[in-house]
């Protein structure tokens, strides 16, 4: 065992991701047995639980370890690049097909593998600590559900509680996630891909006895179905013009490939990242995604599936065509300044948070459209981090009110919640971008880079210089009006106040680590200095070869600009800031202050959703429904076409009337039959004998 | 005196024809047996026929009569076993009354 690993290293990944599969498999195969042994009255047990996050503890266990190894070696081999690349990933031949006798074409094979670079150890580290935290809180959160009675009070049903499939669905979306961070093939990719998608939809509908619940799964899953379509047909383009889905062949060919067929590969994927990261125009379903369990909604907009699609972008960066890539950057920007806007007058505590996730994922999106690849990544990182840690404050918030996710309903809090609310306070610091907070570095650096892009190249496109700091200072204000309604002033409804309560240790000594971690994930030596934090220089090594040379010249130019840039961005997270505690403090945090018509247009979320409810989903249903009234029509009769069902019955009715009519030849008569036996005989006689005549 | 083949092949055309003949007309089951067995007959005494007067056949016409004589007998069995599970059945041989599977 020491040898297999020793040898290859990069098996710890592998390790890491194959062990969330592995707690799922043993979960699956426990329920099913304890369905068919147990009785009905048996309180379930906490030990899959227990077994699920001890798994996850081990998986983020072995690849902290394979990090650590791995940035080891890149130190003694880094000059060796084959030998890097062989310890450190292994692939094996899966499929062959072609190649025959007959066929000339090439013979062409899907293989599976894996290759561990900087940028992906990085994220299986990301994703398999920040999950298992979130599985350590999911132990409390969910410990409700440890009953053989629960009452669902939105739904109204008493249902068995089930625990342990809330950690099945977990594992199996860590393990998706992990699949497709470790694949070092599109194929790979699109099977965790989709098996993110199919989690996802577990988990928001969770709660399966609520209708809201349900609907959202659904939205989830078709609009993530939409930018899948689009994937697909990026690994037919790959598959038909390369023939290979290796992402090394894919890079080695995509100079030579033309431009139509790099935009169509381009476009897919992004169409396919678009899905799963929740950009515009597929954007609307991650607020719906809020109906599930509040740790999903901390894995979901953390760890895995939105952060997939940014991962993909960065990890094909080097196939994106500048076509494609200002696609991106107008998609992101959209996307960011879109939902920072809606966010600002949500009360609903999930919400808010779900739309800065979006707003985040959009300025990560746009920054790796400019090119600031580095940034963009160290942004999702840093992300991860600190939004894991807002959803879970946020969860154990909704825990220690009963349910409760109203902001109108809260305040005051932080003297009931003490730990709760000063961990929430360092990441809202961390996400509105103040000073060595993790969230700064990376905020700065892309902010450097737009005004560095700007400077070097002219200002070509102002709304791309002008809306990141414009949203900088939105996220800080409605992340600190989210602070103050929750936790500060006094409270609003005294009935909830009073009965409220700091969640157990399980739950805060995840909240105390993961703000430990939004502190300081991104620190080096001096903390002040965004090139000497140790995230970037280890990130900066993966960077693509094309990208890291321009991205070099825009950071000399954008050092020129370097005070005026940390100036505005911080004055406008300052500003936001600012008006946040001048409203609390005058009390009118809850009224938007909007004019009328804005207000309602920020609060229907830009009329998306009716959009495509009157566009899509009505005339679905309506063709639907008048399909189903024309199939529904008595057609006895043959041959009176009206519906498919008239044609298919017309068919079968003539093959009715054919066979009732050939019925009548078989007499039962054994005579009958030697006589046409005979009669065949003498006929077949008279052929033969014309034919030799 | 030399027997030409041609008046073995007339006695063995006569035999098929009283077979199928005899098959064709009888309403017992016995004798649409007897009838099958006439048939084969005739077959095999065309093979004995032309294994007497083709030099080249000699061996190849022996041994596919005594080849059918062993298939006849093993089909009379399976007949009369046939046969024997329809009376039990039915009381009676008659074939007219085995029309169960008709259309």
């Amino acid at each position: 065992m020491p040898e297999l690993i020793t040898e290859v290293p990069g098996r710890l990944f592998l390790i890491a991701t194959t062990l969330p599969l592995l707690s799922f498999a043993v979960l699956i195969w426990i329920g099913f047995l304890n369905r068919q042994v147990t009785k009905e009255s048996r309180i379930p047990s906490p030990l899959p639980g227990y077994f699920a996050t001890f798994i996850m503890m081990l998986a983020a266990g072995c690849s902290i370890v394979g990090l650590s190894w791995y940035l080891q070696d890149f130190e003694q081999l880094h000059d060796q690049p084959q030998s890097l690349s062989a310890r450190w990933g292994e692939r094996a031949s899966w499929l062959h097909i072609g190649a025959w006798k007959a066929d000339t074409r090439h013979a062409r094979e899907i293989s599976l593998g894996y290759a561990i670079d900087h940028l992906n150890a990085l994220m299986v580290t990301m994703v398999t600590v920040v999950g298992s935290l979130i599985f350590l809180f999911s132990l409390g959160y969910m410990k409700d559900e440890r009953t053989t009675d629960y009452h669902d009070h939105q739904a109204h049903v008493h249902r068995k509680g089930r625990q342990g499939r809330f950690f099945l669905y977990l594992s199996l979306f860590a393990f998706a996630m992990l699949t497709i961070l470790i694949a070092d093939n599109l194929f790979q990719i699109f099977i965790g891909w989709e098996l993110v998608g199919v989690s996802s939809f577990f988990l928001i509908g969770f709660y399966t006895e609520r209708h809201s619940a349900s609907t959202a799964a659904n939205k989830a899953f078709i609009m993530n179905r939409i930018g899948d379509a689009g994937f697909l047909i990026a690994l037919a383009v790959a598959w038909s013009h390369v023939g290979s889905f290796n992402l090394d062949q894919l890079f080695a060919k995509a100079p030579t490939l033309s431009n139509e067929v790099l935009w169509l590969l381009g476009i897919g994927l992004l169409c396919g990242c678009a899905g799963k990261s929740a950009q515009v125009p597929l954007q609307t379903w991650l607020p719906d995604a809020m109906e599930g369990p509040t740790p999903v909604s901390a894995l979901i907009h953390a760890a895995t599936m939105v952060a997939a699609g940014v991962y993909l972008v960065g990890r094909a960066a080097s196939l994106l065509s500048p076509e494609v890539l200002i696609v991106i950057v107008y998609m992101g920007a959209i996307t960011m300044i879109l939902s920072a806007l809606i966010a600002v007058v949500q009360t609903d505590i999930k919400r808010v948070l779900a739309y800065s996730t979006c707003s985040q994922l959009g300025f990560m999106m746009m920054a790796l459209g400019l090119g600031a690849w580095t940034a963009g990544l160290l942004h999702l990182l840093t992300h991860a981090f600190f939004k894991a840690l807002l959803f879970l404050a946020a969860g154990s918030v909704i825990h220690g009110l009963h349910h409760e996710q109203d902001l109108s309903r809260m305040g005051g809090l932080r003297t009931k919640m003490p730990i709760t609310a000063y961990t929430m306070l360092i990441g809202v610091l961390a996400i509105a971008g103040m000073p060595l907070f993790s969230g700064w570095y990376s905020k700065e650096m892309i902010l450097s880079f737009v005004v560095g892009q700007a400077a070097l190249d002219g200002v070509s496109r102002p709304l791309v210089l002008f809306l990141p700091f414009l949203t900088a200072g939105l996220t800080s204000f409605y992340m600190f009006r989210l602070w103050f309604l929750a936790f500060a002033g006094s409270p609003r409804d005294e009935h909830r106040y009073q009965s409220a309560h700091e969640s157990p240790w399980i739950m805060t000594v995840p909240l105390l680590l993961l703000a430990l971690a939004s502190v300081g994930i991104a620190w080096g030596w001096p903390p002040g200095s965004i090139e000497k934090s140790l995230l970037v220089q280890c990130l900066h090594h993966a960077e693509p070869e094309g990208w890291s040379s321009r991205s070099e010249a825009i950071h000399l130019k954008s050092e020129e600009y370097h005070w005026l840039t940390t100036a505005f961005a911080l004055a406008a997270a300052l500003i936001g800031f600012g008006l946040a505690l001048s409203r609390h403090r005058s009390g009118k945090l809850l009224q938007s202050g909007l004019p009328t018509w804005l207000n309602r247009l920020f609060r229907n979320t830009f009329y998306f959703d009716s959009i495509y409810n009157r566009i899509f989903t009505r005339p679905t249903i309506l063709i639907a429904q008048s399909s189903a009234t024309l199939d529904k029509q008595k057609e006895s009769e043959p041959f009176q076409i009206r519906s498919v069902d008239g044609i298919m019955n017309s068919v079968s009715d003539m093959v009715i009337a054919l066979g009732s009519g050939v019925r009548r030849l078989q007499t039962g008569h054994l005579r009958t039959y030697i006589l046409a036996l005979g009669l065949t005989l003498i006929a077949g006689l008279g052929i033969l004998y014309r034919i030799t005549r | 005196m030399t027997l030409l083949p041609e008046s073995f092949l007339i006695l063995s055309a006569f035999l098929f024809a009283c077979g199928v003949l005899c098959i064709i007309t009888k309403r017992s089951a016995i004798g649409i047996l007897i009838g099958v067995e006439l048939v084969l007959n005739s077959a095999n005494l065309n093979f004995i026929v032309f294994g007497c007067y083709l030099p080249s056949f000699r061996m190849d016409g022996q041994m596919f009569a005594l080849m059918v004589i062993v298939l006849a007998a093993a089909e009379a069995a399976v007949a009369l076993a046939i046969i024997l599970n329809f009376y039990n059945n039915r009381g009676s041989v008659d074939v007219d009354e085995a029309n169960e599977l008709k259309g």
